[in-house]
C-alpha cells in the first residue's frame, strides 16, 4: 500500500470504505505534512477543525452514512469564503476576515464528506500569474525547490493565481485542492507544478462565496493528480445554484466520471468522437503550426536564450502524436483571433474588478485605515493601504475603459472581439471534438522574473484567456518535463458541457503515460 | 521581458498607427483600399513573417499623462505616492500600447458579448437544446430567501454601534 499522502483521491476513497485506515489517520498525516507550512502554501490551518471533521466522517463512515467522498482531505483556495476558516483572497485588505457562511463549492464538497485542511494562498483577488502577487507572500513551486532557510535561493514560482493550490497537491500536502480560474489561473499553476487540474463550463460551479474578481469570468474547480480525481471532485463541485447565483447554469449536475472507462480497447480513442468514429483533436495552427508567431515566434528562434519555448513546442508535439498512436486524429484548426485575447480579457477583467472591488471602503468588512480626514479621505486611504500593486493596477485600468469617452473604444470593442473569439471555437468545434494546445508558453519561471512587468506576465497567459473569454471548459494535464526538469502542461479545451468527453480524453492519455505521477524530488 | 516579443510588439502597434495624429484616419483609408477588415487576421491566418516596418520612435497612440493618473485614481478612490504615479504611468501606457492591436479590428457587425452564457445560446447542434437547459440570465424571484444575521454579517465590521454601521460625518 502507497504511503497515505502520497494516494489520490480516489485511492483514498475507496481505503476509506473499506476501512483500510481511518479519516482520523489520514487527516492528521496531511496536518503533520503541513507544519511549518512548506512553500509557504497555505494561509489558515487548525488543525482542531480538520480532526473534528475527519473524526465526523469516520463516525458516518461506521454508521452506514458516508457521502461519496467521505474523509478524503482537500484545502480550499483562500479565494472561497469560509465559516470555520478565515478569508483574506490574498489581501491585506481582508486580513483577518471571517466569512458567516461557506461558500457553495465548499458546503457541496463537504457534504460530499470531504474533510478540509485549510486555506491556500493565491494571488490576491487571485489576480497574478506566479503567485507573487499575494500579500502574505510568495508561494514556491516544489519542483527544483532548494531549501532556503535565509531566503537567498531563487527557488521557481508555482503559477498563479491558485499557486498555494498547485503546490500543495505536488508537495503532497493535500491529495486535492480547490482553484479558481478566471483567465488560466487553475491551468497554468497545474501546468507549472506537474498536477491535473480542470475549469468547468462557466456557470457549472456555483460563485456563491468566492470573493469576486471578474464576474463573466470566474470559475471554480478542481486541482488534483489525475483526471480521474478532477472527475470525482467536480461531480461533487457543480450543480445549479439557481438562487444564490444569477450564472448559474440550469443544467442536472453529471457524474463526470461515467465516461472514464469508456470506450476500450487497443485503440482507445479510435472510437471516442460524439459520431462513434476517431476522437478528433483539433490542434490551433497559430498555436504550433508552422506559421505559428504568437508565442513561438518563428522570426526570433533567439528571442529567448534558455529555449523552453521549444521545449514546450516540442513535449505537447510528443503528447500529440501519443494521442494519435492511441487513436486519435489530428485536425488542424484556426483560432484567428486568439492573439487579441490578452487586450480583451485584461480590459474586460479590469473593467469587472473594478466595479467589485467597489465594495471594499472600509465600512462593513475588511480593512479601515487609522487615520482620515472625511468619508472620502477614508475610503482613499483604506484601499491605497489595504490593496496592493497589481489589484490597484487593474482598478485603475478598469475605471479608464469604463470612463466616459473611453468606453466604446475599449471595453464595448473588447467585449465585441470577445464574441469573435467566441465563434471562432464554435468554427473549430465543427471540425473536432476538443482542442489541445500548450497551457503556457514557457514553464514555471523564477521568483522575481517577470516581478517588475506586469505586461510580461499579462503576456504569458495567452494560451489560456481564449476559453476563459468564450466560457468553455479546459483543463491541465502533465506531459512531461523541460531539460531543466520544470513540468509542462498541455490544454485541452471541450465545448460547453463536455467536461465527461474531456475528462475521458485526459484519462486515456493518464492511463498509458506516467507523467501525473511524477513527484517532485524530495517530496 | 523578452526583447524580441517587445520589439515585434512595438513595431506592430506602430505598423496601424501611422505615426501623427491623423493616423486612425490613415488606417481607416488603408482598410477600404485593401477591402481587409482586419490586417490583423490575415497576418495570422496567412502565416506570412509580420513586415518590419520602420520602428524608430516610439509612438503611444493615446499615451496617458500623469494628469489621467490623477483623475482614474480619483475615480478609483486610490491615493499614489509621486514615484509610485510615475512607475504606474509607465505600466499602464506599457498596457495600452498591446491594447491598441485591438482597436485595428472591424467590429462594426459584431454584438458586444458581456457573458459567456450568452454565447451558448443557439447553440442547439453543438450541445443540446440551450433554452431547455436553462442558459439564459435569470432573476430570482424577489422574495425574502435569508435569515436575518446581523450580528454575524456585522462581525468583520471595522466600527459597528448597536447594530449600525460607523462612517465619518458625511452631513454637517
Amino acid at each position: 500500500m502507497a504511503d497515505l499522502h502520497d494516494m489520490t483521491v480516489a485511492e483514498l476513497a475507496a481505503g476509506l470504505k473499506k476501512k483500510d485506515f481511518s479519516a482520523v489517520e489520514v487527516a492528521t498525516r496531511f496536518l503533520a505534512r503541513m507544519g511549518g507550512n512548506p512553500h509557504n502554501a497555505f494561509l489558515d490551518i487548525h488543525s482542531e477543525t480538520t480532526l473534528a471533521q475527519a473524526q465526523a466522517s469516520d463516525d458516518k463512515i461506521a454508521n452506514g452514512t458516508a457521502g461519496p467522498l467521505e474523509g478524503v482531505p482537500i484545502a480550499h483556495k483562500d479565494i472561497f469564503v469560509t465559516k470555520d476558516f478565515a478569508t483574506t483572497a490574498g489581501s491585506k485588505i481582508l486580513k483577518d476576515y471571517r466569512s458567516p457562511f461557506d461558500a457553495t463549492v465548499v458546503s457541496k464538497l463537504r457534504e460530499a464528506g470531504m474533510v478540509t485542511l485549510g486555506k491556500l494562498n493565491c494571488d490576491e483577488f487571485a489576480m497574478g500569474s506566479a503567485n507573487e502577487n499575494s500579500a502574505y507572500g510568495a508561494v514556491t513551486n516544489p519542483w527544483n525547490f532548494i531549501a532556503d532557510p535565509k531566503g537567498q535561493i531563487k527557488n521557481y514560482i508555482p503559477g498563479g493565481s491558485s499557486g498555494g493550490s498547485a503546490a500543495a497537491v505536488a508537495a503532497r500536502l493535500a491529495p486535492a485542492a480547490t482553484g479558481t480560474d478566471t483567465g488560466g489561473s487553475i491551468r497554468q499553476p497545474a501546468a507549472f507544478c506537474g498536477i491535473t487540474g480542470i475549469k468547468p463550463t462557466y456557470g457549472r460551479a456555483s460563485r456563491y462565496g468566492m470573493v469576486a474578481f471578474a464576474s463573466s469570468l470566474d470559475q471554480a474547480g478542481p486541482m488534483a493528480r489525475s483526471a480521474e480525481d478532477c472527475a470525482l471532485l467536480l461531480s461533487a463541485m457543480c450543480g445549479p445554484d439557481l438562487d444564490r447565483d444569477s450564472t448559474s447554469l440550469n443544467v442536472p449536475n453529471e457524474d463526470f466520471s461515467r465516461l472514464l472507462a469508456m470506450p476500450a480497447g487497443d485503440k482507445p480513442l479510435a472510437t471516442a468522437g460524439k459520431d462513434g468514429g476517431p476522437l478528433r483533436i483539433g490542434v490551433p495552427h497559430e498555436w504550433l503550426g508552422g506559421g505559428s508567431q504568437m508565442a513561438f515566434d518563428s522570426n526570433a528562434p533567439a528571442r529567448r536564450s534558455d529555449g523552453t519555448d521549444i521545449e514546450v513546442q516540442r513535449r505537447i508535439e510528443e503528447a500529440l502524436a501519443h494521442y494519435a498512436s492511441l487513436g486519435a486524429e489530428l485536425v488542424e484548426v484556426s483560432l484567428p483571433q486568439a492573439e487579441l485575447s490578452i487586450p480583451v480579457y485584461y480590459i474586460v477583467c479590469a473593467a469587472e474588478a473594478s466595479s467589485n472591488l467597489s465594495r471594499f471602503d472600509g465600512v462593513k468588512f475588511g480593512h479601515r485605515a487609522k487615520e482620515f480626514s472625511d468619508l472620502a479621505d477614508m475610503y482613499q486611504r483604506t484601499r491605497s493601504e489595504g490593496f496592493g500593486d497589481e489589484v490597484k493596477r487593474r482598478i485603475m485600468i478598469g475605471s479608464y475603459v469604463l470612463s466616459h469617452g473611453y468606453y466604446d473604444a475599449y471595453y464595448l470593442q473588447a467585449q465585441k472581439i470577445r464574441r469573435m473569439i467566441a465563434e471562432d471555437f464554435q468554427k473549430a468545434f465543427a471540425q473536432c471534438n476538443v482542442i489541445a494546445g500548450p497551457v503556457a508558453p514557457t514553464t514555471a519561471w523564477k521568483l522575481g522574473d517577470k516581478a517588475d512587468d506586469p505586461v510580461a506576465n499579462y503576456l504569458a497567459d495567452i494560451f489560456t484567456l481564449p476559453a476563459s473569454l468564450a466560457g468553455l471548459p479546459c483543463m491541465s494535464i502533465p506531459v512531461g518535463l523541460s531539460d531543466m526538469g520544470m513540468p509542462v502542461g498541455m490544454q485541452l479545451i471541450g465545448n460547453y458541457l463536455q467536461e465527461a468527453q474531456l475528462l475521458n480524453v485526459a484519462h486515456r492519455f493518464q492511463q498509458v503515460t506516467a507523467f501525473h505521477d511524477a513527484t517532485p524530488e524530495g517530496v | 521581458m523578452q526583447r524580441g516579443r517587445m520589439l515585434h510588439r512595438q513595431c506592430f502597434v506602430d505598423r496601424w498607427l501611422i505615426s501623427g495624429a491623423n493616423g486612425r484616419e490613415k488606417r481607416r483609408a488603408s482598410q477600404r483600399r485593401d477591402n481587409n477588415p482586419s490586417p490583423l487576421k490575415s497576418r495570422i491566418v496567412q502565416g506570412a513573417a509580420p513586415r518590419k516596418p520602420p520602428c524608430k520612435d516610439r509612438f503611444f497612440h493615446m499615451s496617458l499623462t500623469s494628469h489621467d493618473i490623477d483623475r482614474l485614481a480619483q475615480l478609483s478612490r486610490l491615493q499614489f505616492e509621486p514615484p509610485a504615479a510615475e512607475r504606474l504611468l509607465g505600466q499602464l501606457n506599457g498596457f495600452f500600447e498591446i491594447v491598441e492591436q485591438m482597436r485595428a479590428v472591424d467590429t462594426s457587425v459584431v454584438v458586444p458579448m458581456a457573458h459567456p452564457v450568452d454565447a451558448m445560446h443557439g447553440l442547439t447542434a453543438a450541445i443540446g437544446d440551450t433554452d431547455a437547459l436553462g442558459m439564459t440570465l435569470r432573476l430570482r424571484d424577489d422574495v425574502v430567501s435569508e435569515p436575518n444575521q446581523r450580528e454575524a454579517n456585522q462581525r468583520s465590521a471595522p466600527a459597528v454601534e448597536r447594530g449600525l454601521f460607523l462612517v465619518p460625518k458625511v452631513i454637517e
